[in-house]
């Protein structure tokens, strides 16, 4: 009897590893091309913000536009609707001066792409593999008010 | 007698059980869960650097060192029998510090046959401290998923004054400029009263420009 129940525990827990661990963790994938006024984008960040809860997820744009989004460690995210976001910025200068932290490099990409309220980049990822070509343009969105810079002077 | 023994044994036991040390297993003091996640400097994703999650109430700090990904992933570097760094951690509230430096520039040497100086600091200071980095997180038994939105250095309150005064020794001409442009700019704002109206309300929505997600200052650096 208790030969049984070994059995049936350690298929069980087979069972269980087998599920959770292989095939990864996340029933979607998402890859794409980034562009930006037709080129594509050499450097950059592409996040995956879900809509309900949970963590975003992040894909690193290669030399060659291309972006794969992963959730911390493992590839591929959960299904559902997400707002995308990109952010890409030159590379610091170095400025060959031993006077500290370099200034951050200038931002490539225009500012409502960095915020998910004014990317305007919608998406459902759906099980299995998702193919999401991300087309950006230096054209501003409509109603899109650039915030204030803000000047060293005080008014 | 022999339920006295058995009494004593009991007691004994449950003292043991007491201290950890003992390994017995208590379930609030088993390293029982994983961290992963992902570091972000201004939006984009860090290249390198470390985490450390410093626990709240002492105790061993669990460090990930991030991959080219961006990704991170805890270990208390306690040695078990799996190998010299365990990937668990002890549940509990973490306070985690970041710091990320850049390529070396080989052109920087401290001193004549001295060593390069390393490469620069790529956070803002506040985040290497974890009283001032924001960052606290709570981990549970199991697999935890943390993103660490963080500020690069040019965020640092010196750095910033410093990037201020330059912008006014230098660009004293262009604020003239601008100055004449904003006039009349402002003029043509008046006469069109609607547009400026609209201009307002679009305006709210977007000052919530600092997501933890992907969100930088709406600091565009010149």
């Amino acid at each position: 009897m208790d030969r049984a129940k070994t059995l049936i525990r350690s298929a069980f827990l087979l069972v269980s590893l087998a599920l959770c661990g292989c095939g990864g963790t996340y029933d979607s994938y998402v890859s794409g091309v980034v562009t930006l006024d037709g080129e594509t984008l050499p450097r950059g960040t592409v996040a995956f913000n879900p809509q309900g809860p949970g963590s975003p997820a992040y894909g690193r744009i290669e030399d060659d536009g291309k972006y794969n989004i992963q959730t911390g460690r493992e590839e591929g995210l959960p299904s559902g609707q997400y707002q995308v976001t990109v952010v890409a910025n030159e590379l610091p200068q170095m400025t060959g001066r031993d006077d500290g932290p370099p200034p951050a490099g200038k931002p490539i990409t225009p500012q409502w792409y960095r915020s998910r309220q004014t990317s305007g980049l919608d998406f459902t990822v759906a099980p299995g593999s998702n193919e999401i070509d991300l087309v950006l343009t230096t054209e501003p969105p409509a109603g899109w008010d650039p915030p204030k810079k803000k000047n060293r002077r005080r008014r | 007698m022999n339920k006295t023994n058995h009494l004593r044994f009991a007691y004994l036991a449950l003292l043991a059980c007491a201290f950890p040390l003992t390994g017995c297993n208590d379930s609030t003091s088993e390293r029982n869960a994983t961290v992963q996640g992902t570091l972000t400097i201004d939006g984009e994703l860090a290249s390198s650097g470390t985490v450390t999650f410093h626990p709240l109430d002492g105790g061993p700090v669990a460090i990930g060192q991030v991959q080219a990904d961006g990704s991170y992933s805890l270990s208390t570097g306690r040695g078990t029998a799996d190998g010299p760094n365990s990937g668990t951690v002890f549940p509990g509230t973490y306070q985690v510090t970041v710091m990320v430096t850049g390529a070396q520039d080989e052109t920087i040497v401290v001193g004549e046959g001295g060593p390069p100086a390393g490469g620069p600091r790529l956070v803002a200071t506040k985040f290497m401290d974890k009283e001032t980095s924001g960052l606290e997180f709570e981990i549970k038994s199991g697999r935890n998923l943390f993103v660490l939105p963080v500020l690069g250095a040019s965020h640092d309150p010196a750095t910033e004054e410093l990037a201020a005064e330059s912008d006014q020794e230098t660009a004293t001409e262009e604020e003239a400029e601008e100055e004449t442009k904003e006039g009349e700019e402002e003029e043509e704002v008046a006469a069109e009263e609607e547009t400026s109206a609209e201009q307002q309300e679009s305006e709210t929505p977007e000052k919530e420009t600092t997501e933890a997600s992907n969100g930088s200052d709406s600091e565009a650096t010149p």
